[in-house]
C-alpha cells in the first residue's frame, strides 16, 4: 500500500493529475463484485485493464473517458510507469470522438446504498492512524471513527461532575473496530463478547472561556480465541484467527461549549498485540509487538466511512436492504 | 544550571503528556507530509461522483481503487 501511495509524492505526478484529470478514489471490492449500475460500468473496463479477465483483484489505477472507454491502467508504485500511463491516457483522450468523452446517454450511476449515507452530520469524526511502535517497516494505515452528535455529547461529564466514564457502547466501538492491528492491511473486528475490558474516562481539567479542556485515559483488552463470532458476512474468515490486543489510551481534548462540539482531539494509544488474521500482513512476522494509535479530528468535509461501519451496533447506520454487505444490486 | 532545570522541566511536561512507552507527542505514529502526499490532491471519494464530474468537466477520469478505500483503511 505504501509503495503505491508513494507515487503521489512525486510533484510531476501530482501536477499532471491536477492539470489534466478528474480524480476519484474508491473501494474496489464492491465495484468489482456488485451488480449496481456503477459496479457493472466499472467491471466493463476493469476486465480490459492491467488485471485482465474476470476474477482476481482489480486494484490499481485506471484512466477512463466518461463513456467508459479505457485509456490506460496500471498497478504500480513506479513513478516513471505512472507518468507514462498518464501521457498515454492524454494522447488517447485527444484522439477520442466527442461522443466517447461523454457519459453513455441515459446513464445513472447513483448507487442505492453506500456507507457514506450514514455520515453523522454534526457528529464527532475522527481520523485514526496506526503504525508499529518498534521495528516494522514504517508502514502505516488510516481509518475513520464516527460518532453522532448525541454520542459525542455523551462523552462529557455532567455539569457538576469531574469525570465521565465513556458509555460502554462507545468504548466497545473503539475496542472492537478501531484499536485493532490493521497497520499492514485490513483485519477482522472483535466481537463484543471478545472485549474483556474497555474503560475510558474523560476528566475535566479546566475551562478557558467557552473551551472545556479534558483529559482522556483508559485501557481496553480484547481476546479472540479464534472462532469467528459475527455471523455470515463478507468478512467471515475461513479459519480461526486467535489474537489479542491490550491498549492503553491517553490524551487531551477540547470541547467548545458554545458551539457544542469537539474542537481539538488528540488521543494516543499503545496497543500490545498478539496473533494475526488472514489479510493483516503479519503472516511473515507474526511475533507479538506494539502498535501505536493516534486519534485526531478529521479534516472538515471528509466522509470516508469507517471500514468496519457495518459492524457498528448503532441504529443510525443505514444498512443495505436485503442480505448484508453484498447487496449492491 | 538554569538550562538543566529548563530541560528537566520540559522533559517532565512532555513525558506527562505521553502514554507510557510512546515517543513524545506520538509524532512517530502520524504519517509525514510526504506519506500523506495523496491528500494534497482533489479526490472525489466515489467512482460515481468522479465520473459525473469528469463528464461535466469534459476530462478523463483518473480512478484509484483498492481493497478498502484508498483514502481510508486499505
Amino acid at each position: 500500500m505504501t509503495g503505491r501511495r508513494s507515487v503521489f509524492r512525486d510533484p510531476l505526478v501530482r501536477g499532471l493529475l491536477k492539470k489534466h484529470f478528474t480524480l476519484a478514489a474508491d473501494e474496489t471490492w464492491r465495484l468489482q463484485n456488485g451488480t449496481g449500475p456503477e459496479c457493472r460500468f466499472f467491471q466493463s473496463f476493469a476486465v480490459l485493464g492491467h488485471y485482465k479477465g474476470k476474477g482476481g483483484t482489480k486494484q490499481g489505477y485506471y484512466v477512463i473517458a466518461p463513456s467508459g472507454k479505457l485509456l490506460a491502467s496500471a498497478n504500480t508504485g513506479n513513478v516513471e510507469k505512472i507518468v507514462a500511463m498518464l501521457d498515454l491516457a492524454k494522447k488517447k483522450w485527444k484522439a477520442l470522438e466527442p461522443a466517447d468523452r461523454r457519459l453513455p446517454p441515459g446513464s445513472k450511476f447513483t448507487p442505492k446504498h453506500r456507507w457514506e449515507q450514514s455520515y453523522p452530520k454534526g457528529g464527532l469524526i475522527l481520523e485514526r492512524f496506526v503504525r508499529d511502535i518498534k521495528g516494522g517497516d514504517r508502514r502505516w494505515n488510516r481509518d475513520f471513527v464516527w460518532f453522532t452528535k448525541d454520542e459525542a455529547n455523551s462523552l462529557l461529564p455532567g455539569k457538576t461532575d469531574k469525570t465521565k466514564k465513556m458509555p460502554r457502547s462507545l468504548a466497545l466501538r473503539l475496542a472492537r473496530f478501531h484499536l485493532i492491528d490493521n497497520v499492514r492491511g485490513q483485519t477482522l473486528p472483535f466481537a463484543a463478547s471478545e472485549i474483556v475490558h474497555a474503560e475510558i474516562t474523560l476528566e475535566k481539567k479546566r475551562t478557558d472561556g467557552d473551551l472545556l479542556r479534558l483529559t482522556v485515559s483508559g485501557t481496553t483488552r480484547a481476546v479472540a480465541k479464534g472462532p469467528w463470532l459475527l455471523g455470515k458476512t463478507d468478512w467471515t474468515p475461513d479459519r480461526d484467527w486467535p489474537r489479542t490486543m491490550n491498549a492503553t489510551l491517553r490524551g487531551t481534548v477540547s470541547y467548545d461549549l458554545k458551539r457544542q462540539r469537539f474542537v481539538a482531539f488528540k488521543v494516543i494509544a499503545v496497543g500490545k498485540r498478539t496473533g494475526r488474521t488472514g489479510n493483516d500482513g503479519r503472516g511473515k512476522d507474526p511475533k507479538p509487538g506494539k502498535v501505536g494509535f493516534y486519534f485526531r479530528l478529521a479534516s472538515p468535509g471528509v466522509r470516508i466511512p469507517p471500514t468496519l461501519l457495518e459492524f457498528y451496533e448503532a441504529d443510525w447506520v443505514i444498512r443495505p436492504s436485503g442480505a448484508g454487505y453484498g447487496d449492491h444490486k | 544550571m538554569r538550562s538543566v532545570i529548563a530541560v528537566l522541566f520540559l522533559t517532565t511536561v512532555v513525558a506527562a503528556q505521553d502514554p507510557p512507552g510512546v515517543y513524545p507527542r506520538g509524532d512517530h505514529i502520524l504519517p509525514t507530509k510526504k506519506e500523506l502526499a495523496a491528500d494534497r490532491l482533489p479526490w472525489f471519494p466515489s467512482f460515481a461522483e468522479g465520473l459525473k464530474t469528469a463528464h461535466a468537466r469534459q476530462q478523463p477520469l483518473f480512478l484509484w481503487v483498492m481493497n478498502g478505500h484508498p483514502l481510508g483503511c486499505t
